[in-house]
């Protein structure tokens, strides 16, 4: 009985931010959209800058280029926005993560998540819960509540 | 029902009883021989011990126990009910309540020094002793010659759901004399519809007795329905049992009463649910309301949605129809938000209590004045008005009104008045705290307001302005600390919990007069009459309470001082608040919305007024709540989102940021 609720896998949500493949939990998703019409916030943190409708929700939109540091882009044919569920203790929230393209949804065994070695990617550590090998390429596993902090802790 | 849901239902309901309970104490310690009062007393007492001991704690029911028993004897007029003995009873329901609700902690030795003092005075006014000075509230003495009464019981079909026993009742009955009871079935149906959860049976009781009426009330002290219960008392023992009492008995009583009218706390003196039994309750968890709630700000925004697309069609049978679910969903709003509303004499009652025990460590004399109890305000914001109401009221006994000594020596009443009004001005519910006390400390407020470096020496400041400085973080003028300031809560973060419900506070004081703090609030947070504005591209709701006029910026004088522009408005300089510049539309605004806020007005410059909008706030995520100016978002009718600002956070924001957009601000690229 033990055995089974030991979690022996995962499925994730791999996405795409720049030449990079990051992934979240799937259990955290809740729908993947087109980018939705966005109101801009004044004084907004620079990588939330605005609000979004999704179905009588407002939920801030999360720009993850913005939050990784890249440079932003305009919205493309790929540009997705991953509607996902912060379940923060007695304040969950949703928010819509924005991303330059959405892949797929992979298995992925407890065991294979490691910690990114230091210095091994460009991105802030804080942001990153693990790092998994798939064939040649290394796939971030995203941190979402380092992600959604209000307060973006500055890259390096 | 499962035994928690039983055990949870009886917190609830003894969280009433004990509000209940205090209140009444309050009421008798002015009026003690309020025959209502002191059966409402007793009501709740029994009802405690009784529930207390089938879902309570052992220790808490038997102290409940002990104190129904000293009270029995208040109300067979047995005992006078002294100050002393309302303070110990008042002591008792605070005890009752931490029995109730801290079952973890030690309150054997608290109980039984309760215990000890109630014995004490039940016992120096025992049944033995027939003090001359006993005042004996009951109208009939107890030994009167033989009565005959005719007594109609009809409790309502839901009697025995709510408990009722009619059986037992007639089994009292029997026992206080000869009783003839005959069964009316008049209201009995046929047997296909006859409910048998349901009492269809009547009775009528012709009862010999030597009881006097107040026993008689007593049996039926748990019968709530008005109308249920019909005494008639018959003039003499020979005359027949007819239906109507044809002669008028000679007692002082009126001919024909109602026992729950009898007993019927006085009018006021008892939260409004008490007072009108017939008004039958369903408690309902907030957290079910604010899901109804949700769901109707839903279904307004779509209803908006599709009065925007009917627009559009030009087709007048769904016109019809489309202002037909418009008016329906208003009416549904209305309704919903109705359920959250609850007077505020929930939240006045409480302080009854904190002004008394206060006065009294004090050695003050203070009568409370409540006005508006009745004025019904939103339940979230009325649940967390509490505590800084609280604040206001201690500041007001601690630093506003005098000794008594000291009162006479200005020639003013020894005794000082405080004054606790609510009141409904349009969408705003207006609670004034007013003290005839000596009013605010200027020089000393000066003095510390330069120690704590807020003011500069040179700075004139005037009387009022003065005033506002006691909202400032960390000045508080008590010469001493007494044990009730100085806890850490000061009046800015009192400001600071009003302007966080969307409200303002005032405060005006005159030496020697008194001093009045007036709080405004919005009677709601969920729903607001908004008015829409459009900046740029970007669409903007101003809560439309706040709104004095709009003017077109051609229309007015602009003047620039300092660096801030300024405009006209009949003559009041009133400054202006950019919109264009803070978001970056590049293109200067035509239309002026004045807004008052508590810093005075201001123009907020804005592009195109749209009009009035029914606007649904919607909270804001962690991401965005610290965003300054920004109090909330809502969903127009056409599915977008609309920021409702906050002039005052976006006026201290502007400053700070002329033009300029680094790091920390948004980029205003089209995403």
């Amino acid at each position: 009985m033990q055995i089974a609720s030991i979690p022996t896998s995962q499925d994730y949500l791999t996405i795409a931010l720049d030449e990079d493949i990051f992934a979240l939990p799937v259990a955290s998703v809740r729908e993947v959209l087109d980018p939705p019409p966005m109101t801009l916030v004044p004084f907004a943190p620079v990588h939330a800058p605005g609000l979004v409708n999704v179905r009588g929700n407002v939920m801030p939109l999360l720009d993850l280029r913005t939050r990784f540091g890249m440079e932003p882009v305009a919205n493309g044919d790929t540009t997705r926005v991953i509607v996902t569920h912060i379940d923060r203790p007695g304040d969950p929230f949703l928010v819509g993560l924005r991303a330059d393209a959405v892949y797929e949804v992979v298995d992925i065994p407890a065991g294979a998540v490691r910690p990114a070695p230091p210095g091994s990617t460009r991105w802030p550590a804080a942001l990153m819960q693990g790092v998994i090998q798939r064939g040649d390429r290394y796939v971030i596993i995203l941190n979402l509540e380092d992600i959604v902090a209000a307060e973006p802790a500055r890259p390096n | 029902m499962s035994m928690p849901d039983a055990t949870e239902t009886f917190l609830d309901e003894a969280r009433d009883l004990l509000e209940q309970l205090e209140a009444a104490l309050l009421d008798l310690e002015t009026s003690p021989e309020d025959q209502g009062l002191i059966n409402t007393t007793f009501r709740a007492l029994h009802t405690l011990k009784g529930s207390g001991g089938m879902f309570g704690p052992p220790e808490m029911a038997a102290f409940a126990h002990h104190l129904e028993d000293a009270f029995e004897l208040v109300r067979q007029g047995r005992l006078p009910l002294s100050r002393d003995l309302v303070g110990v009873l008042l002591q008792s329901s605070d005890q009752l309540r931490r029995l109730l609700f801290e079952p973890e902690g030690a309150h054997a030795s608290e109980t039984a020094r309760l215990v000890d003092i109630l014995r004490s005075l039940t016992r120096r006014d025992g049944p033995a002793a027939a003090t001359p000075a006993a005042p004996t509230p009951a109208p009939a003495p107890a030994a009167v010659a033989q009565q005959r009464v005719m007594i109609e019981l009809r409790l309502p079909p839901h009697a025995m759901a709510f408990g009722t026993n009619p059986l037992a009742l007639l089994d009292e009955l029997r026992s206080l004399g000869e009783a003839e009871i005959t069964p009316l079935t008049d209201g009995v149906p046929d047997l296909d519809a006859l409910n048998p959860a349901e009492l269809s049976l009547a009775w009528r009781i012709l009862l010999t007795t030597t009881a006097g009426r107040d026993a008689l009330d007593d049996v039926f002290i748990f019968v709530d329905e008005p109308g249920s219960v019909t005494i008639t008392e018959l003039a003499a023992p020979a005359e027949a049992p007819a239906i109507a009492p044809s002669a008028p008995p000679p007692t002082a009583a009126p001919p024909v009463q109602t026992a729950a009218e009898l007993r019927s706390p006085a009018a006021g003196s008892v939260p409004a649910a008490a007072a009108e039994p017939t008004d039958s309750q369903v408690r309902v968890s907030a957290a079910r309301l604010d899901t109804l709630l949700d769901q109707v700000g839903e279904l307004v925004i779509a209803q908006a949605r599709l009065t925007a697309l009917a627009h559009n069609r030009h087709d007048l049978a769904l016109s019809a129809i489309v202002e037909e679910i418009e008016r329906l969903s208003a009416d549904l709003r209305d309704s919903a938000m109705d359920m959250r509303m609850l007077p505020i004499d929930q939240l006045f009652s409480r302080y009854r209590r904190v002004v008394r025990d206060l006065a009294g460590s004090l050695s003050k004399d203070i009568e409370l004045v409540l006005s508006g109890e009745e004025t019904e305000l939103d339940k979230t914001v009325l649940d967390r008005l509490g505590d800084p109401l609280v604040h206001i009221i201690r500041n007001s006994i601690d630093h506003g009104i005098e000794t008594p000594d000291a009162r006479e020596t200005a020639g003013k009443p020894r005794r000082g008045t405080l004054r606790l009004s609510a009141r409904q001005s349009g969408a705003e519910m207006i609670i004034t705290v007013e003290d005839d006390g000596a009013g605010l400390n200027r020089v000393r407020i000066r003095e510390k307001a330069l120690a704590a470096g807020v003011i500069g020496a040179e700075d004139e400041l005037t009387p009022s302005q003065i005033d506002q400085l006691i909202f400032h973080p960390g000045l508080s003028t008590a010469q001493t600390i007494s044990n009730l300031s100085g806890r850490g809560v000061g009046m800015d973060v009192v400001k600071r919990t009003i302007t966080d419900l969307q409200g303002t506070i005032e405060i005006t004081s005159e030496p020697g007069r008194g001093t009045r703090i007036t709080l405004r609030l919005p009677l709601t947070l969920a729903i607001i009459e908004g008015l829409q504005v459009a900046v740029g591209q970007t669409m903007c709701i101003l809560p439309l309470s706040t709104v004095e006029e709009c003017v077109e910026l051609s229309q007015v004088e602009t003047r620039t001082s300092n660096g801030r522009n300024f405009v006209d408005i009949r003559g009041t300089m009133v400054p202006l608040l950019w919109t264009d510049r803070i978001f970056g539309t590049g293109r200067t605004g035509s239309v002026v919305a004045v807004v008052e806020t508590d810093a005075g007005k201001t123009g907020v410059v804005v592009d195109q007024v749209i009009g009035q909008h029914q606007t649904v706030i919607k909270p804001l995520s962690p991401l965005h709540r610290a965003v300054p100016g920004l109090a909330g978002a809502t969903i127009l009718g056409d599915g977008s989102v609309a920021l409702i600002l906050d002039i005052p956070g976006l006026s201290r924001a502007q400053p700070a940021l002329p033009l300029q957009r680094t790091a920390g601000a948004a980029v205003p690229t089209a995403a």
